[in-house]
């Protein structure tokens, strides 16, 4: 059962954007949270943080999150261009009578102010974006948000669980609503769960992304499950590839135009109607015995 | 003078290369004496910063001015804080485009590009 064993982190991703990772994250934490246990939620979606909107919860938090950022003291400098040599990201521009800095080329690696020879270099700080924190009686939500412009989105990421990690053995469980795609800050997300829901849908792009979503995940040797999103009847398109991966279907959510409505308003899918209640209550208890 | 042009070619009779920072290389010409010489940038290559890249190699290599097709916004930066002017041309042959300049005609970028992407 789901908090037989405290800090237990499930992941919800999908590959395609748009299935329904945000939605179903929301509902399956509060189908666990209706039987009493505590839930983590953590939204790691961080260029497009969502998941507040179907929960009504008071902000407690505002963290800024921060990386090193180059402060070179040209009274120490003795121009030698090493920094600039070795920053791979091109941060850094060797003129001949100073170096020049680029902000948004900087991945805050601390790298040149460990070769500096001279200890020319100092930390100074650049905001890359803030984690939000709601808290309410037996439930929190981690909300990472990149600020614009920004481009260190794994960094972030990290961040936000680093934070979720020191709270984890509070919760009996902890869901991570990931980014869409495969690529950095996908990976970022599931990194560190021990299973993994994939959300998908049965379109030719829905059964695309998940196989990409699968190959991408390999490595991380993840117990992992798929649930189909707007399922209308016929899944054999995702039926087909699960099948040949061994990987588990454990729900098909039919097309439902109450989902939508009720999306409209800021409710997520299990406050769509009693048969929703019901779905996730079925998924929790699947959930369970998995999780035993 | 140093003058660089971003080339698709070893010689004067090369065409221009309109990229800059991802210009494969560059043919250096002195202006009094006409000799010139190739530079290999790795603009190509990298991921990113291909313009602060290569600005940082035509400085290195004592370069006074540059004529490319246009300038990244950050290549540009680099540029003017070693106040070395950027021409625009439109195309054609190297030696027509150091002929060009010469009879004043190429415009001088005051304003960057947007940048180019790989």
């Amino acid at each position: 059962m789901i908090g037989s064993k405290r800090g237990l982190k499930i992941a919800v991703a999908s590959g395609k954007g748009g299935t329904g990772k945000t939605s179903v994250a929301v509902s399956l934490a509060l189908a666990v949270r209706k039987t009493g246990r505590s839930v983590q939620l953590i939204d790691a979606d961080v260029e497009c943080p969502n998941a507040h909107h179907f929960l009504n919860l008071d902000r407690r938090e505002s963290i800024s999150v921060e990386v090193m950022l180059p402060r070179i003291d040209p009274s120490r400098c003795n121009l030698c261009g090493e920094c600039a040599k070795f920053c791979s990201y091109q941060a850094l521009a060797m003129l001949s009578d100073r170096v020049m800095l680029f902000p948004d080329m900087c991945h805050g690696c601390e790298g040149c102010w460990v070769i500096c020879p001279c200890s020319a270099i100092e930390k100074g700080a650049q905001e890359i974006g803030r984690i939000l924190c709601w808290t309410t009686d037996g439930f929190e939500l981690l909300q990472g948000r990149l600020n614009v412009g920004q481009v260190l989105t794994p960094t972030l990421i990290r961040r936000l669980h680093s934070m979720a990690d020191e709270t984890r053995n509070r919760f009996d469980l902890t869901i991570v609503d990931c980014p869409p795609g495969t690529a950095c800050p996908m990976m970022a997300a599931v990194r560190g769960a021990d299973g993994l829901l994939l959300v998908t849908e049965p379109t030719t792009f829905g059964r695309h992304d998940l196989e990409l979503a699968l190959a991408a995940v390999r490595r991380f040797k993840l117990p992992a499950e798929v649930i189909i999103n707007r399922s209308i009847g016929d899944d054999g398109i995702i039926d087909d590839l699960c099948r040949s991966r061994a990987i588990p279907i454990i729900e098909r959510f039919p097309e439902d135009r109450k989902i939508a409505v009720a999306y409209s308003e800021g409710h997520p899918m299990i406050e769509a109607g009693s048969d929703w209640a019901e779905r996730y209550s079925s998924l929790r208890k699947h959930l369970d015995r998995a999780w035993s | 003078m140093l003058i660089a042009i971003s080339s698709r070619g070893d010689t004067l009779d090369s065409l221009l290369d309109p990229r800059l920072g991802r210009a494969e290389r560059f043919i250096l010409i002195d202006s009094d004496s006409q000799a010139f010489s190739v530079l290999e940038t790795a603009g190509t290559q990298v991921a990113h910063g291909a313009g602060i890249q290569t600005a940082q190699m035509l400085l290195k290599a004592g370069v006074k001015l540059v004529i490319s097709g246009d300038c990244g916004p950050k290549a540009f930066q680099v540029f003017q804080a070693a106040s070395v002017p950027v021409y625009s041309a439109v195309g054609g042959m190297i030696r027509e485009a150091l002929a060009a300049w010469k009879r004043n005609e190429l415009p001088m970028i005051g304003q960057p590009g947007g940048a180019h992407k790989v």
